[in-house]
């Protein structure tokens, strides 16, 4: 500190008015102010230490996640009441089985990706190259080769004599063709099926019963037991 | 070695051992208690205000004293930490009450005004009434000299500026307190 000699001598050098100034201090404050202070301040720090350390374990780290979890779960359980109560009311189990220790041993880093390396002159794409080459070349050469016969003088010739022809030979020609087929279905042997449209009247069966002889158609009704013999003649 | 540094080396010592740490702390506060108080009784004026800034001076110098380091003194160093507190609790008075930079002086007037005993036609209220007037620089080293009588030195390692700056300050405070009072 200066002496205040020194102080006094250069205020009153810059303003003898302001040094002449009494230095009494006009701010009122209480005796037992700084007797206290230093007890209050303590207890202050005290509190506040406290208070710091009141929290249990790892509070704040897990603060925000169990907020979350919270959250998250109060809101789906809300939003599954309302929208199904019975499926709301089921029990929430992981049907699904995950190896032992599998979380444990989980290796996060993926495996290095094996390059693969292919040939750019590859035989078996030659190959089919050259099949399908030969292919079309086959194609081309018989396309070719028709044409070529369509545009020869015999399918000249027969075109032609198609075109020759008259009407009324055609019609002639099919009439001979419907009569061979006529012919045909006449001479369709009768089977079982085509037996049953025949249509067969009592005149008939008479007759077909005539020549039967008599002995044999007796044994028959005997055997069977049928009045319809009787009723027929 | 000085025996005022001396003795503030052994309280500092004393605080970072666990067992004497509340009694060092205790010791200290008492010793610098007086005169921090009014060195921020005269920036803030209310005793209100100045008890909160000088609990928040001994909170940073409990919190602090563990890194200090005896290179400065201790004494330096809590009013190194009262002068920044002060400051920093007007610029927040300010913002709240929406004060701009020139109209500063006039708020701690008022305050001024509703302590007990004022009298403006008293020399000793009419003095604080002209430091007031003066900006904060301006005032912190009026303050340091004329009542503290506190050499230009130590007040450079407190407000970090060079003594020519400080004498400056202090020449042109002394003149505009002078030209408050006569026209006052």
């Amino acid at each position: 500190m200066n002496s205040s000699k020194t102080i006094l001598s250069e205020t009153q050098a810059i303003s003898q008015a302001v040094a002449n100034l009494p230095k009494t201090n006009p701010f009122t404050l209480s005796q037992e102010y700084f007797e206290l202070f230093s007890i209050n301040l303590l207890r202050t720090i005290q509190q506040s230490e406290q208070k710091a350390l009141s929290t249990p374990e790892n509070y704040f780290s897990t603060f925000p996640s169990k907020l979350l979890e919270k959250i998250k779960e109060e809101n789906s359980t809300a939003e599954l009441e309302e929208l199904s109560p019975i499926l709301a009311g089921m029990q929430k189990q992981n049907p699904f089985y995950v190896p032992e220790n599998y979380f444990a041993t989980f290796n996060a880093t993926p495996k290095k990706e094996q390059t693969i390396i292919r040939s750019v002159f590859s035989y078996k794409r030659i190959i089919r190259y050259a099949a399908a080459a030969c292919i079309t070349g086959l194609l081309i050469i018989s396309y070719t080769y028709n044409q070529h016969n369509a545009t020869s003088p015999l399918a000249a010739q027969q075109k032609n004599s198609a075109s020759d022809l008259s009407l009324e030979s055609i019609i002639g020609y099919l009439d001979e063709v419907d009569d061979v087929k006529d012919d045909n279905e006449n001479d369709t042997p009768i089977t079982a099926e085509n037996n049953l449209l025949v249509d067969i009247n009592q005149e008939t069966i008479r007759q077909v019963l005539q020549e039967i002889p008599e002995n044999d158609i007796k044994q028959f009704i005997d055997q069977t037991g049928s009045t319809e013999y009787k009723s027929l003649n | 070695m000085n025996p005022q540094h001396s003795e503030d080396e052994e309280l500092v010592a004393g605080f970072k051992e666990p067992k004497t740490k509340e009694s060092a702390f205790t010791s200290i506060v008492k010793k610098y208690q007086e005169r921090i108080y009014w060195q921020i009784r005269r920036l803030v004026i209310n005793h209100e205000d100045a008890n909160d800034v000088m609990q928040n001076v001994f909170i940073k110098a409990w919190n602090g004293l563990d890194n200090f380091r005896a290179e400065s003194q201790l004494f330096t160093w809590l009013y190194r930490i009262a002068v920044n507190e002060s400051l920093s609790f007007l610029d927040q008075q300010k913002k709240r009450s929406n004060i701009s930079i020139d109209d500063s002086g006039l708020h701690l007037e008022e305050k001024l005004q509703s302590e007990k005993d004022f009298d403006s036609n008293k020399a000793v209220w009419k003095l604080q009434l002209a430091i007031q007037q003066l900006p904060e620089k301006q005032r912190i080293v009026f303050n340091l000299r004329y009542f503290e009588e506190m050499g230009y030195e130590e007040m450079s390692k407190i407000l970090e500026t060079s003594v020519g700056a400080l004498k400056a300050s202090y020449h042109h405070a002394v003149k505009k307190i002078e030209d408050y009072i006569l026209n006052h």
